[in-house]
């Protein structure tokens, strides 16, 4: 488990009226404990097999063998074990959803049979501020069931830590939160309105669950037989708060309309919104100059109204061009490169060693282990998505080490630098580059071209399968390349 | 820093005879006779020829470029290199405010100003600020003379004088010449290494280095864990001098290139270099410089400048100093205007370019990389703070 604060006591509030008296212990039944082994791939030596780890979470039933938790419990996991509260037994489990967008995964266990009997759990609406909520689950301190209670502190539109790149509505709630805790139900009135996912390591008493809205999503798309990730809007905005600005646009002193910086190419408001646009309006929501909508009585982020939505739905946006007010709809789509900026899980590094060149596809999971501080690599990593690069290179390769070799041992000062050209061909992706290197008829050398680099890397052909060959056995590496996830 | 006085009695140091060396035999290596590091009085007539160099500093903010950082002095011992002239470092003077001499013993003083400056070469000529007075100030001094090139292992001695006015001589040797910069990033430059232990004395920038009496160099700065100086060599402050001298001053030119070794057989291999050459492959020609003005081209690799061939890391031999880094060829041995011969290899094929060398000043850079003396620029527009990019302003930002 990788959030969350170190353990701290909990004084725990007198019971609220508002809390249903009748809390029903054989619920707990109905929140188990998931034992996970995991084995997290390896970026640094993709060849081998990755790190093998455990870890402790929460479950909870809301179905028939349907059991619910955070993605991150489960994530890269080879085995998994569930218990039920107050039993021994442990029944092997699989992971039949997995959503690290919005952090929640479903599992079944290979037996239900000894599940039947126990309760479902219902799913509530988003709590109201200050009501009072009760989180289960079995965090760190103990190997029974804990019970901790909390009031709602914040309603919000924050990160997930788990895949570092999304953003969904998020409810901030003072109960402790602890390693363990994660997928954990948190009930009220009987009803689950959130399930605990992480905390924040420089703050007390600040725990966070994932609410309903997100948890019905997730499972209203799997409802297809697989998860397709949350459309995007691509939309960049900017708050129109300077009156200077709003002057410049002529728009009324009213706090309302926000102004569009960035359209990503290929994303849903590709060819219907451009930068310079004042958004007003999202399916009839007003947007005021923070990009903030309405929504139930809450003031949340307008991307919300996208957030609740799925792929191929349409929404409606109204807008200011020119001076001229239009209302138009946009059918939402996924953004696949916007992955890019998120952490992969469940995905065998790709790679080529070529000589004793390790060429991999540059993406998070590669950037938090390199640590690359080349610019053009940095600025390749940023720009991918909103510049478009995905749409020339899906992939941007980068030479990432060299293994000593006779061959390549006075090349030096060029690892951690991105691939531009291979015998004089822009490299589009992995595949691509795997595919000039080994072409049908070899040239005399392989001429390869890095962005930012003082001179090209030169191989002769002739002398690339020997050296293949001795840093096959040197560095023991079972496959010299790796070209699917 | 002024006037810091840490007299410490120097123990004769046993000049490294340990009984078992005695019966050594004599070293055959040509390595410098370890010369007893040891400071001796020097004869009092030195002090006719030396200034110390007040110099008070003012920087501009760069985060609020409206605003100077309060000032700072340094103190300096210039030596005096011709009538009312002295020499001193380029950091010295860089955002100087206010230049005064002052007599070894301390009876005058007169306003100085800046004749010539070259931060990249780390040189300042100063002169006296008026006329009259700087005859006055510098009656009875007489100029250093400029010594012949001395060789590793040659002794050269570092001129301080304490706060009493007597002079101190530092006995080093120079341990080795080198291109590298001593002052600022990037801006390489003979250099000699003086291997000397030295002492904290009334001036610490700036310091002349002798060679039998005469001028060798100037001290830039001082290594004290080493015991090192990085000394400006004799070569560079003749040639530095020559042009100040005429109030014109020209700088030292460039050829504009940026070049990598060609170590790697496979890399030679391509460029279809042969065993016994040399060469350093062109990564990067620079706009409007001598190279692209000639016709160099990315690619190209360079076999020779005139008739010196430069070896795969970019070394030639220079006929005192043994291997040198090649730009000095240019920098170090050749005025602006001058023309040289570069033997190229391009696609295999051997070329020979006549290049016309030019200099192109730092101001000219869209990022400068240094802006002595001049007030970082700036437009506040509502509130709106834009400034011009420039070195000095990425670095206030910190290391990252």
């Amino acid at each position: 488990m990788k959030l969350w604060l170190p353990l701290f006591a909990l004084i725990l509030p007198v019971a609220h009226a508002q809390e249903s008296p009748s809390a029903p212990s054989d619920i707990y039944k109905s929140v188990v404990r998931i034992e996970v082994a995991n084995q997290t791939s390896d970026y640094a030596t993709p060849w081998n097999s990755g790190r093998f780890g455990g870890g402790i979470g929460t479950g909870f039933l809301i179905g028939k063998n349907k059991f619910l938790t955070n993605a991150h419990v489960v994530s890269n996991a080879e085995r998994v074990l569930v218990t039920i509260h107050g039993s021994p037994e442990k029944y092997p489990a699989k992971v039949e959803f997995i959503a690290h967008d919005c952090d929640l995964a479903l599992l079944s266990v290979e037996d239900f049979h000894d599940f039947e009997k126990l309760p479902v759990f219902d799913f509530g609406k988003v709590p109201a501020l200050e009501s009072q909520v009760r989180v289960i689950g079995y965090p760190i301190g103990g190997e029974r069931l804990s019970v901790t209670r909390g009031v709602v502190s914040r309603i919000d539109f924050s990160t997930y830590s788990h895949s570092r790149a999304d953003s969904h509505l998020i409810v901030q709630i003072d109960a402790a939160i602890n390693p363990g805790n994660s997928g954990g139900p948190v009930v009220q009135d009987g009803k689950v309105v959130g399930v605990a996912f992480q905390g924040l390591r420089q703050a007390d008493n600040t725990g966070y669950i994932i609410p309903t809205p997100i948890v019905r999503r997730f499972l209203k798309d799997i409802e297809d037989g697989r998860y397709d990730n949350y459309a995007e809007l691509g939309v960049t905005e900017f708050p129109l708060h300077n009156p200077a600005m709003r002057k410049a646009f002529n728009l009324p002193d009213d706090s309302k309309g926000v102004l569009v910086t960035d359209v990503t190419p290929t994303g849903t408001a590709d060819g219907i919104l451009k930068p310079g646009d004042i958004l007003l309006a999202i399916d009839g929501n007003a947007v005021d100059s923070a990009g903030m909508i309405t929504l139930e009585g809450e003031n949340v982020n307008m991307q919300e109204i996208v957030e609740r939505k799925f792929a191929g739905d349409k929404v409606s946006l109204r807008f200011i061009r020119a001076g001229k007010s239009e209302e138009t709809e946009a059918v939402l789509k996924p953004l696949p490169p916007s992955r890019m900026y998120a952490i992969q899980y469940e995905k065998k590094p790709r790679y080529i060693v070529f000589a004793g060149l390790v060429f991999q596809p540059l993406d998070t999971n590669l950037f938090a282990t390199a640590k690359f501080d080349d610019v053009n690599v940095r600025r390749l990593y940023a720009d991918y998505v909103p510049k478009g690069i995905f749409q020339k290179r899906p992939d941007v390769v980068v030479l990432t080490r060299i293994e000593s070799d006779p061959l390549t041992t006075m090349i030096d000062g060029v690892q951690g630098l991105a691939v531009d050209k291979i015998n004089g061909v822009e490299v589009r992706d992995l595949k691509h580059a795997y595919e000039l290197l080994h072409p049908a008829t070899p040239p005399e050398f392989f001429v390869i071209e890095l962005f930012g680099a003082d001179r090209p890397v030169v191989l002769p052909a002739n002398q690339i399968e020997a050296a293949n060959k001795r840093v096959q056995l040197n560095y023991d590496i079972d496959q010299l390349s790796n070209l699917e996830e | 820093m002024k006037r810091l006085l840490l007299l410490l009695p120097l123990l004769a140091l046993p000049s490294c005879d340990s009984p078992g060396r005695a019966t050594a035999a004599e070293p055959v290596i040509q390595s410098p006779p370890a010369p007893p590091a040891v400071a001796v009085t020097a004869p009092l007539e030195l002090t006719r020829s030396v200034v110390r160099i007040n110099s008070t500093r003012q920087t501009w903010n760069d985060n609020q470029p409206w605003e100077k950082n309060p000032p700072n002095q340094r103190r300096a011992l210039g030596p005096v290199v011709g009538p009312n002239l002295v020499l001193t470092t380029g950091e010295l003077v860089g955002d100087a405010t206010y230049l005064e001499f002052e007599s070894t013993d301390g009876t005058r003083l007169t306003p100085a100003k800046v004749i010539a400056v070259d931060f990249e070469a780390n040189l300042a000529l100063l002169g006296p600020a008026d006329d009259t007075a700087g005859a006055k100030f510098f009656e009875g001094m007489k100029p250093f003379e400029m010594d012949g090139s001395p060789k590793i292992g040659d002794p050269l001695d570092i001129l301080q004088v304490e706060d009493n006015g007597v002079p101190l001589l530092t006995v080093g040797a120079l341990q080795g010449v080198d291109v590298v910069s001593n002052f600022l990033e990037g801006q390489y430059f003979l250099t000699f290494q003086v291997k000397a232990s030295m002492q904290s004395a009334a001036s610490s920038f700036s310091l002349p280095v002798l060679s039998k009496g005469k001028l060798a160099g100037l001290l830039a700065s001082y290594n004290s864990k080493d015991q090192l100086s990085d000394v400006i060599a004799t070569e560079l402050v003749k040639r530095f001098l020559e042009s100040a001298k005429t109030g014109h001053y020209a700088g030292f030119p460039g050829l504009g290139l940026e070049t990598t070794r060609t170590e790697d057989p496979s890399l030679r291999q391509w460029l279809k270099l042969g065993e016994d050459q040399g060469g350093i492959y062109v990564s990067g020609v620079r706009k409007g410089g001598s190279a692209q003005l000639a016709g160099v081209k990315k690619g190209d690799v360079v076999l020779a400048v005139d008739d010196h061939p430069i070896d795969r890391r970019g070394y030639y031999a220079h006929p005192v100093y043994g291997n040198l880094f090649w730009s000095h060829l240019i920098r170090g041995e050749k005025n602006v205007g001058d023309t040289i011969t570069l033997k190229l290899l391009r696609g295999g094929q051997p070329l020979s370019l006549d290049v016309k060398l030019v200099r192109q000043e730092e101001s000219d850079n869209l990022v400068p990389a240094y802006t002595f003396g001049h007030a970082p620029r700036y437009l506040v527009k509502g509130g709106l703070i834009f400034q011009e990019l420039t070195k000095p302003l990425l670095e206030s930002f910190g290391d990252e």
